[in-house]
């Protein structure tokens, strides 16, 4: 582990972080790992992953449209305008 | 050198539902903005998704329509980025287990050969709200009505070879589509959205050349235009000896240019996991086949179809059915007005040019099967000449009346009756003595200019069969 | 006094039969928690006008003839729960004044069943911890002692008598932990059983609801009110194939219990000890004992953080100042995003956040991720093949009696907190967190874990030797009114 991926973390997961931050966090992150260093040597060989915590399947909905209570929805939004949520102007 | 070109498309098409794909709001265009919202498409904390089994359904009926194997356990993904039209930070997607793998289908290469396009992998995941630009330029807007209407990507193996080839996928896969009833595939309603992978590669070499995506193209001519291009582009590069960037482009119709795309995921870690909040698929191999089995009729199939129930030439069976619409539109005529090749003609030909001109789809069209069944008994029933039908079509096309109506409001019923016909004859005969010497001398041409004065004459009422008999008759007699 | 404390039932019953109003009771109940709060710190907001709306609707439901199988019960739920109308910190300071549009469906199945929502109790940075030290309020304290944390403000507030129940999330183990801190009985129940629509959840695949009450009988009423198929939250699809009829009557004697030590040296003498005599207590109660050993334990310890982390990573990026919560002032998009989300999250949400990430990230997915989820399911087959030689499993819940605040532990150290609770949260278990005694005057608990959904089972053994095992009463907390 290094600043570099400990930066580049960060920058994918989009959190402000300070410098002295950052620091602790590569500390914190090189303990994390040598904890976690146990469960690399299990033996897992031929063993499926279990993804799912749940055991269910095929749990659908019928296909029925509802519309939603949009006023509460729009109270709670930090800057919303003329029907629209606004954010900092993007380019791409 | 000369170089190979390896085109792959990845197709992302709307699901034809009536409610989004993880919650119940409703799944159709509305103009105002963040209407067709709820907690869940808003990804509040708290929510979880729910899976739409209609769907479930149609993706399942693309992934067989398209000739895929079924997994019989798929399941959802988490592709996690951040953007302001994704609600949650993340698209859930079929990411690791796709419900279909493993198609094709059938195209015709430049050389009109039969060339098999392997599709690599069907798979279901959620659209994105929209983003646009304030008119201050000084924010963007967004709008999450689109944010979960339910997709399926359709991803294909580099196995295209020109812009052309990719031209022809496309219109195929639409066709299939329609007829499968899973989209409307439209393209500039955005119902239908292709991107492009494009590389060259030295002819004879097996490994692929480094490769450029393309965006935004609006149309299937914009495909094309933008892939002709990017081969110009890319060829140059490589003949001066530099290599191609892998790279995001996004094409610019008014400039017909690309562009390389800033910002938006160059270069993604998406980070996927299974979304546990969702559970998986299974189907059952009774279940595949049942759904293959209740598979609509797809175009080659029909067009054969009615070649033999209708009797139809090759040709306007091809014509008919090269659209679902158009298809389903022949056959509710027959239904009304059972003279298959006289309905073929109508709709091929002035039915047709009307839509053309209109710039309009069938389905949207005003002038219904029960409207070209009632156009047509009239011409049977000598009401109308076949001139004053197109007429009608014409009017009945604009305004959604029915033809009877506007013939009667008009006054356009034909003059079959002997007396009335009798004088105009007689008129335009004295008028055109030239004509008659001309027909003695046996040139029976002149016959016809004669009619066409007496369709002048009654404003094209006169029933040209009668004229021609009154005319033939009157001239042997004098 | 302690001994007088009715239980939840008791109280129904009363309501009920119209020998006490709802009114009455929750305006007596609510002086009581509005002053205890001023020193515990439990509640992040009382709702009194909507407790007492809500009782005065209870009390016009029974004048109407209905029976409510809750009737008049003062709940307390977590603040990561969303109720419509009070605001939901979800353990953010900048989401102190979050109304979320709609309420959580556990929420929503108890204030049917008759309950008084009193308020929304304490909780860690996001949900993140099992001490509430992290928490943007500041810590809850243990009634007991205030030096201690109370590990869950729920289980303080049951324990100090704010209220009967407490609706709580569990992920690693804050409901057992506060349990055991507390003195009470707290249930993390098979997942699915209880729908977490409305639960802001910081792993999707761990975080769940449970119940924390004085009584496991009062808990089984609250699971037979809150289980059930919910069509928005796919796990409880589990409950559409309960077992209609209960439980046979089965007696001890047919009963085995699997008593695991915990690892031995992990543990103070004086937990060993408590582990011991409660072993003893149920051979004394006629059930069949057998010791047991858990090979894959410290791996599934480490596998529950690493799904965990790997989750919230995902599970909070929701949080990005757009369409809720609060948006910082920002020039650029990306801005936006840092800024809004540094103010959202504490440190240790910022920790697990960026962990997670880097768990996800190319090199360490195929080591770490799936390698964890390999162990997690050759863990579920360790549990299954001990569950054959036994029915339910007792073990510790906590190393130790509440920590002391202030004791400056390392991350590390905190996670290991969790030893004994996060192994059942991967694997998927239904666990009950039991008093058992008390160490330096301190409670302490033990667990009762089961194969899945053997909840109802668990309830019923821990009421049956609830009398026997030393349920030390609650001990009065100084700045407590009487
Ligand atoms: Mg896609
Ligand atoms: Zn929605």
């Amino acid at each position: 582990m290094n600043m570099a991926e400990v930066e580049k973390a960060i920058g994918t997961i989009k959190i402000a972080v300070s410098d002295s931050e950052k620091e602790e966090l590569l500390a914190g992150l090189k303990d994390f790992l040598c904890w976690l260093e146990p469960v690399k040597k299990i033996d897992t060989a031929d063993v499926e992953p279990a993804f799912f915590s749940h055991g269910a399947v095929n749990i659908l909905r019928e296909d029925r449209p509802e519309k939603a209570d949009i006023s509460t929805l729009r109270r709670v939004a930090p800057d919303f305008d003329e029907g629209f949520y606004r954010v900092p102007p993007v380019i791409d | 050198m000369d170089y190979e070109v390896v085109i792959g498309l990845e197709v992302h098409v709307e699901l034809k539902t009536k409610s989004k794909l993880f919650c119940s709001c409703p799944n159709c265009f509305v103009p105002e903005p963040n209407v067709n919202t709820c907690p869940v498409c808003l990804g509040f904390p708290g929510t979880l998704p729910r899976l739409n089994r209609e769907a479930v359904k149609l993706a399942l009926t693309a992934s067989l329509a398209l000739n895929c194997r079924i997994a019989c356990r798929s399941w959802f993904d988490r592709k996690n980025y951040f953007y302001p039209d994704i609600p949650k930070g993340y698209q859930i997607s079929q990411y690791y287990e796709p419900i279909g793998r493993r198609g094709s289908l059938t195209i015709e290469d430049d050389q009109g050969r039969t060339r098999i396009v392997r599709i690599g992998r069907v798979h279901m995941e959620e659209d994105a709200g929209k983003l646009v630009h304030s008119p201050a330029g000084d924010a963007s807007l967004v709008d999450y009505n689109r944010a979960g209407v339910p997709l399926v990507e359709i991803v294909t193996e580099p196995d295209l070879r020109t812009p052309g080839e990719a031209r022809r996928y496309l219109e195929k896969l639409k066709i299939i589509l329609q007829y499968a009833g899973v989209s409307d595939c439209k393209m500039e309603e955005g119902s239908l959205r292709c991107d492009a992978n494009i590389s060259l590669r030295p002819s004879g070499s097996e490994t692929l050349g480094s490769k450029t995506e393309l965006k935004n193209m609006n149309s299937f001519k914009a495909v094309e235009k933008s892939l002709e291009h990017e081969i110009k582009r890319q060829r140059a590069i490589l003949k001066s000896g530099k290599e191609v960037i892998t790279q995001t482009l996004r094409w610019e119709e008014e400039s017909q240019k690309t562009i390389v795309m800033r910002g938006k995921l160059q270069a993604h870690d998406y980070r996927c996991f299974a979304e546990c909040d969702l559970a998986p698929i299974e189907l059952t191999a009774e279940e595949v086949e049942e759904a293959r089995a209740d598979l609509p009729e797809m175009a080659e199939a029909r067009a054969e179809r009615f070649v033999h129930e209708y009797k139809l030439p090759d040709y306007d069976a091809l014509m008919l059915t090269s659209s679902r619409g158009l298809a389903d539109y022949f056959e509710s005529c027959i239904e009304f007005y059972n003279n298959p090749k006289n309905v073929s003609n109508w709709i091929m030909g002035e039915l047709s040019a009307r839509l053309n001109s209109a710039g309009m789809e069938i389905e949207s069209c005003s002038f219904g099967p029960e409207h070209m069944a009632e156009l047509l008994r009239m011409i049977d029933e000598n009401l109308i000449s076949g001139k004053i039908a197109k007429d009608v079509l014409e009017k009945a096309f604009s305004s959604g009346k029915m033809p009877r109506r506007i013939v009667e409001e008009d006054g356009l019923l034909q003059i079959s009756d002997q007396s009335e016909l009798e004088g105009i004859v007689e008129k335009v005969m004295k008028e055109n003595p030239d004509s008659i010497e001309n027909y003695r001398r046996g040139k029976t041409k002149a016959i016809g200019f004669l009619v066409g004065q007496v369709m002048k004459e009654t404003q094209g009422k006169a029933n040209p069969k009668l004229v021609n008999e009154l005319l033939v008759e009157k001239i042997d007699s004098q | 006094m302690e001994s007088k404390r009715k239980s939840a039932r008791q109280l129904a019953k009363e309501v009920n039969s119209g020998r006490n109003a709802a009114r009455r009771l929750i305006e007596k109940g609510l002086k009581h928690c509005k002053n205890l709060n001023k020193s515990l710190n439990n509640f992040t907001f009382i709702a009194e006008n909507e407790a007492l709306e809500q009782a005065d609707r209870v009390d016009k439901t029974i004048a109407a003839g209905a029976e409510l199988p809750l009737a008049g019960v003062t709940l307390a739920v977590k603040d990561d729960f969303c109720c419509s109308g009070l605001p939901a910190s979800l353990g953010s300071d900048a989401f102190r004044n979050f109304i979320p549009p709609f309420s959580a469906a556990a929420v929503e199945a108890m204030l049917e069943a008759g309950c008084i929502l009193i308020g929304k109790t304490n909780l860690d940075d996001m949900g993140m911890g099992s001490s509430t030290l992290s928490s943007p309020f500041g810590p809850s304290l243990n009634p007991w002692s205030a030096e201690h944390v109370a590990g869950s403000a729920g289980a303080a507030a049951v324990a100090s008598g704010q209220c009967l129940l407490a609706l709580e999330s569990d992920t690693g183990g804050a409901l057992r932990l506060g349990a055991s801190h507390c003195g009470v009985f707290g249930l993390r129940p098979t997942p699915g059983r209880i729908s977490r629509y409305g639960l802001s959840a910081f792993s999707s695949s761990f975080s769940q609801a449970g119940i924390t009450a004085a009584n496991p009988e009062d808990i089984g009423v609250a699971l037979e009110v809150l289980s059930g198929f919910d069509e928005r939250d796919v796990s409880t699809a589990l409950c559409r194939e309960l077992p209609q009829e209960r439980e046979k009557d089965i007696g001890p004697e047919a009963l085995t219990i699997g008593v695991w030590d915990g690892d031995g040296d992990r543990l103070s003498s004086a937990s060993q000890d408590l582990i011991g005599q409660t072993g003893e207590k149920f051979q004394q109660g006629n059930f069949k004992i057998s010791e047991i050993s858990l090979e894959l334990f410290p791996e599934a310890l480490r596998a529950y953080y690493i799904v965990a982390f790997a989750e919230a990573s995902s599970n909070l990026s929701r949080y990005d100042g757009i369409r809720f919560g609060e948006a910082a002032a920002a020039r650029n998009l990306d801005e936006l995003y840092e800024q809004s989300r540094r103010r959202t999250f504490g440190k240790e949400a910022r920790r697990r956040s960026i962990f997670g990430t880097v768990l996800l990230g190319k090199d360490k997915f195929e080591p770490y991720y799936r390698q964890v989820l390999k162990i997690r399911r050759l863990f579920q087959e360790e549990l299954a093949r001990v569950f054959k030689q036994c029915d339910l499993l007792l073990l510790p819940v906590a190393k130790n009696q509440a920590p002391l605040i202030g004791q400056d532990a390392g991350f590390i150290d905190q996670y290991e907190e969790d030893y004994y609770t996060a192994p059942f949260s991967l694997a998927g278990l239904p666990a009950l967190s039991l008093p058992a005694g008390t160490i330096e005057n301190m409670p302490v608990g033990l667990q009762l874990v089961g194969p899945p959904l053997a909840d109802d089972l668990i309830l019923k053994v821990a009421a049956g030797i609830a009398e026997d095992v030393a349920i030390p009463p609650i001990a009065v907390w100084p700045g407590r009114d009487s």
